[in-house]
């Protein structure tokens, strides 16, 4: 019994010594030549005593760090940013789109109710003043980054780590002229009554808002060719679950009023007070596309966070030697490009319907000259020149805002790699800076729109039955403010504000209309068909809008 | 004079030729990446290679005994032999002979348990090395392509390490032969890799030395 228990542990621990030596122990020399290695009686007893078993290869965050920095040169790549901006988007609020403006001469002109189907699509929403690509809003055609991309590649590709048959530098650039499209459709309601001199009006739309990554097909074609296509129902999954954000609901309501100013036979005018209340509230989400919510938000987060593995365990699955390993490896790299993607999305295309919750307060002014008072011809005794002019306040409000850290390159350069005592902590760091990468940070922040100045100028002719306008209009909304970014820690004062704030805006466009009247009992009922196009623009993609209106005048 | 020159000049081809023989080093960026580096091949896995390539070895050319004779690690026919011999012996066969169809069958029986005695002795190394498999066999076609092998079977080992198992090696090496190629083949690629790697030979030598 004795005896069993001495043998047994001894038996257990002769067992899972990996390098087990018996015999006598050799004497080895200080130093072996290559050729000693093979032929000394020393060496070759050593190997004839001993047992080398397999060793399983575990990567420590020291070896993980070795890699990543001496063979893969992070530090290069991480000074790089891949964000240039992280801006949300401009666009028009549907309740500052020229339709809907009850601008006919109404001849009950009491209460007025309206309601239009209308159709708005920006082909190319615009990252920045000037440019409606994407490259204006990530590094894809920037040759410093695109420099170490491409010589990160090669020593991937040198080092067997991963096989590619191109150069990632070329498919980024691929994708540079990538855009954002948006599509409205829905129905606005709006109406008026009128009280003594006094008009009171109020409108609110409910719609579908959709937004989507684009690409032209001969794009699409140059992407599948170089890194494969996906089959028709991948492609659609793909598109639904990564490419689309989709909503449906009510937007914000607005209220208005107006009087008289001054009114005589040659030019009348009006002046009034609006207020735009936030009532924008979406019904269904990802009817078509997904909803999408930022995967990273206002505070460090490593790689175990995103995908449950930190680099060095990646690195030891990668390299057990097994496909599900590789697998697996493979499959988490997926994920982290898809949260990427998903990320990006939750700011460029998940956006609120209305005007993201910002009560607005404002003046207008109209007016309308008939263009007899100018040209005494008999053809233009029915036609009127209108114009109406707005400037709104909006006050501030909590918006999820996007920012990028400021590369501090001096500090990734006085990194201690070679400290084996800080290397988990060393790899966090470079987990997180990899992260940073691919995740701006998400951080709730007062935002303070400013002011939005809209003026609609159009020449109407009208008669009993039919008439028509034609006129431009021009929007343009002031750069905002932000203030009270709330991130973690010291976080706040690395953050890149200015390339986070959006746009100032400017729009020109040019409008036309064609309305028939119908009078029946006691009622008289306006059809029109409107349309705008833009001309001319500066941080905001050109839309375009078509809307059917059904007025109602008693 | 004259014959003094052509004998130094021979004998410096031949001593050129031998070195350039025995010192083929390998020269991809992958060697940088795996020479003595803790993942990869450390002073363990540097230990392994060198027994494998020994034991190989031993396969093919025999054990040196003490008194400097060679002797074989198989018996057949009541006599210690090596591959090689057994190689001789499947090149003397003659295949119109009455015996040839036994002496073939027992050759084979041979043939069968030298292979499963490699398996056995390169599993651990197959084991340790598989995670880097493509760097691995990158390393493989350079040596084969510095030792003038374009198409060998240790290409094929290497590309299908991971999955097969050793199933193509028992199933495609039907020869004496060809399996005396393959060992020789492997046993010469691990010594240009041990050559490659002077990072993990010091790791090794540190290890040994306690």
């Amino acid at each position: 019994m004795k005896l069993k228990k001495i043998i047994a542990p001894a038996l257990f621990l002769f067992l899972m010594i990996p390098q087990t030596t018996r015999g006598e122990n050799p004497v080895f020399k200080d130093d072996y030549t290559f050729d000693e290695l093979f032929t000394d009686p020393a060496i070759l007893q050593h190997l004839n005593e001993t047992t080398y078993e397999f060793t399983r290869t575990v990567f420590d965050p020291f070896d993980t760090i070795d890699i990543l920095d001496e063979v893969m040169n992070i530090r290069s790549l991480l000074r790089e940013n891949l964000f240039l901006r992280t801006n949300p988007l401009n666009s028009r609020d549907v309740l500052d789109l020229p339709m809907g403006m009850l601008d006919k001469n109404y001849e009950y002109n009491n209460w007025l109710s309206s309601v239009g189907v209308f159709w708005n699509m920006t082909d190319r929403s615009y990252f920045s003043r000037g440019c409606d690509s994407i490259r204006a809003y990530l590094a894809l055609t920037q040759e410093d980054f695109l420099e170490e991309v491409r010589e990160a590649s090669q020593k991937v590709k040198d080092f067997e780590i991963a096989e590619f048959d191109f150069d990632p530098a070329d498919a980024f650039i691929l994708f540079k002229n990538g855009t954002v499209q948006e599509r409205r459709f829905g129905l606005l309601f709006y109406g008026r009554k009128a009280l003594r001199n006094w008009n009171f009006s109020w409108k609110f739309p409910f719609y579908y808002l959709e937004r989507n990554f684009w690409f032209t097909e001969k794009e699409q074609e140059e992407i599948e060719k170089l890194l494969g296509a996906l089959d028709e129902d991948e492609q659609e999954k793909f598109q639904s679950e990564h490419m689309i954000s989709d909503k449906l609901g009510f937007g914000d309501l607005r209220f208005s009023f107006d009087f008289p100013l001054s009114k005589n036979e040659n030019f009348s005018a009006r002046i009034g007070a609006f207020i735009t209340v936030p009532t924008a509230w979406a019904v269904a989400k990802g009817l078509k596309g997904s909803k999408f919510c930022p995967v990273v938000g206002n505070r460090e987060t490593d790689l175990k966070e995103l995908i449950n593995y930190h680099l060095n365990e990646l690195f030891t699955i990668a390299t057990d030697g097994t496909t599900t390993g590789k697998e697996t490896v493979l499959d988490s790299l997926t994920d982290l490009a898809y949260m990427a993607i998903d990320h990006t999305a939750s700011h460029l295309l998940d956006v609120p319907l209305g005007n993201g919750r910002h009560t607005g307060f404002g003046v207008h002014f109209s007016s309308r000259t008939p263009l007899n008072f100018f040209i005494q011809q008999r053809w233009a005794d029915n036609i009127v020149m209108k114009s109406f002019m707005s400037l709104e306040y909006l006050l501030p409000a909590t918006e999820t805002r996007f920012f990028r850290e400021q590369i501090d390159v001096r500090a990734l350069d006085m990194l201690p790699f070679d400290d084996e005592d800080k290397a988990t902590e060393n790899m966090i760091f470079l987990e997180q800076q990899i992260v940073n990468k691919l995740f701006p940070y998400a951080c709730d922040t007062t935002v303070y729109p400013g002011l939005v100045f809209k003026w609609t100028s159009k020449a109407t002719y009208e008669t009993d039955r039919w008439g028509m306008h034609l006129g431009t209009d021009m929007w343009v909304k002031s750069s905002e403010r932000l203030y009270d970014i709330k991130a973690e820690g010291d976080l706040g004062k690395r953050l890149d504000i200015y390339n986070g704030v959006k746009l100032r805006g400017y729009q020109s466009k040019v409008l036309g209309s064609v309305f028939f009247k119908v009078h029946k009992d006691n009622r008289d009922w306006t059809i029109s068909i409107d349309g705008d196009a833009t001309l001319m623009r500066s941080g905001i993609g050109g839309d375009y809008t078509i809307s059917l209106n059904l007025e109602v005048d008693f | 004079m004259k014959k003094k020159g052509l004998v130094l000049a021979a004998l410096l081809v031949i001593t050129s030729s031998k070195i350039y023989c025995e010192n083929r080093v390998l020269n991809s960026p992958i060697i940088y990446l795996i020479d003595g580096k803790p993942y990869a091949l450390n002073g363990h896995v540097f230990g392994l290679l060198l027994q494998v390539r020994k034991q190989v070895r031993e396969i093919v050319y025999g054990v040196k005994k003490q008194d400097g004779s060679i002797e074989g690690p198989y018996t057949f026919d009541g006599k210690r032999v090596t591959l090689t011999d057994l190689v001789e012996l499947e090149l003397a066969l003659d295949t119109e002979s009455e015996g040839y169809a036994e002496a073939r069958a027992k050759l084979n029986e041979m043939l069968n348990t030298v292979k499963e005695d490699f398996l056995e002795i390169t599993k651990s190394y197959v084991n340790s090395i598989r995670g880097f498999k493509e760097q691995i066999l990158k390393l493989i076609e350079e040596s084969c392509d510095l030792r003038g092998k374009e198409e060998c079977f240790l290409l094929r080992w290497g590309e299908e390490m991971e999955e097969s198992e050793g199933e193509t090696l028992r199933r495609e090496i039907v020869t004496l032969e060809q399996f005396r190629d393959f060992c020789s083949d492997l046993a010469d690629f691990l010594e240009d890799m041990a050559r490659s790697c002077p990072e993990a030979k010091k790791l090794f030598i540190k290890m040994i030395k306690g």
